[in-house]
């Protein structure tokens, strides 16, 4: 049964590679725990290749207000983005209708908590403290889509068939 | 939905894998059909009743709460 809009299996696959690494660096960059690991900083050890000169650009400066620039957090969040991408929108290995539909599930599932934990935000966090809790949130609802989804795929029946056979 | 796929595979001796490869679609599917957790479209409904070779309303049947 062909299913649209998704990519093509082999490149969940290449997600998983992409995307487990880049939330953990993304994780302890937000938390961060090491110069070397604030990503969002300068003055981390990958500052001398990923620091952009904004100045020489331009008209870029009147928006960033500063003379350089470093996107290494840029980078990383883009690749976290594009890993989470090809990990939850590629095809299973036989993907069918009922796949579909708890990947639609899953998504109503991720928004739901993703709104839930934003107004939540809005009234416990103020000032800074609420852009922290925003930022932490972003990774809410692929995080909550990706465990459900592979939890009623995958998991919930292993567990079942486990305790059946026992 | 009630379904008698369970009963059908029995009959026949073959598993769940063999009748989601015999259809297109997934093991877990089969599993989540024989626990009642999904409906099936028309087009599953009918490619497993043309498996077993029985109509569809041999093995699907309407459930109370349909």
């Amino acid at each position: 049964m062909e299913t649209k809009l998704l990519l093509p299996n082999r490149y969940k696959r290449l997600g998983w590679f992409i995307f487990v690494p880049c939330l953990i660096l993304t994780i302890l960059s937000i938390l961060q725990l090491t110069p070397a690991l604030s990503f969002f900083d300068d003055g981390h050890i990958l500052s001398q290749w990923t620091m952009i000169r904004v100045a020489e650009k331009g008209s870029l400066s009147a928006f960033l207000d500063s003379q350089s620039n470093d996107i290494a957090g840029e980078i990383l969040m883009t690749l976290t983005a594009i890993g989470f991408f090809f990990v939850a929108f590629s095809r299973e290995r036989t993907d069918d209708e009922w796949i579909m539909k708890v990947r639609l599930e899953s998504l109503l599932w991720a928004f739901y908590v993703h709104l839930g934990a934003f107004f939540l935000s809005i009234w416990l966090s103020y000032s800074l403290a609420f852009f922290v809790v925003l930022s932490w949130n972003m990774l809410t609802a692929p995080l909550v889509f990706l465990a459900r989804f592979h939890w009623i795929v995958y998991v919930k029946p292993y567990l079942e068939e486990r305790r059946a056979t026992v | 939905m009630k379904n008698t796929i369970h009963v059908e595979r029995a009959i026949r001796r073959i598993t769940q894998a063999d009748l989601a490869a015999a259809v297109g679609v997934s093991r877990q599917t089969i599993n989540a059909l024989e626990a009642a957790k999904y409906v099936p479209s028309v087009v599953l409904a009918m490619k497993i009743a043309n498996y077993f070779e029985k109509p569809v309303e041999a093995i699907f049947e309407l459930g109370e709460e349909d």
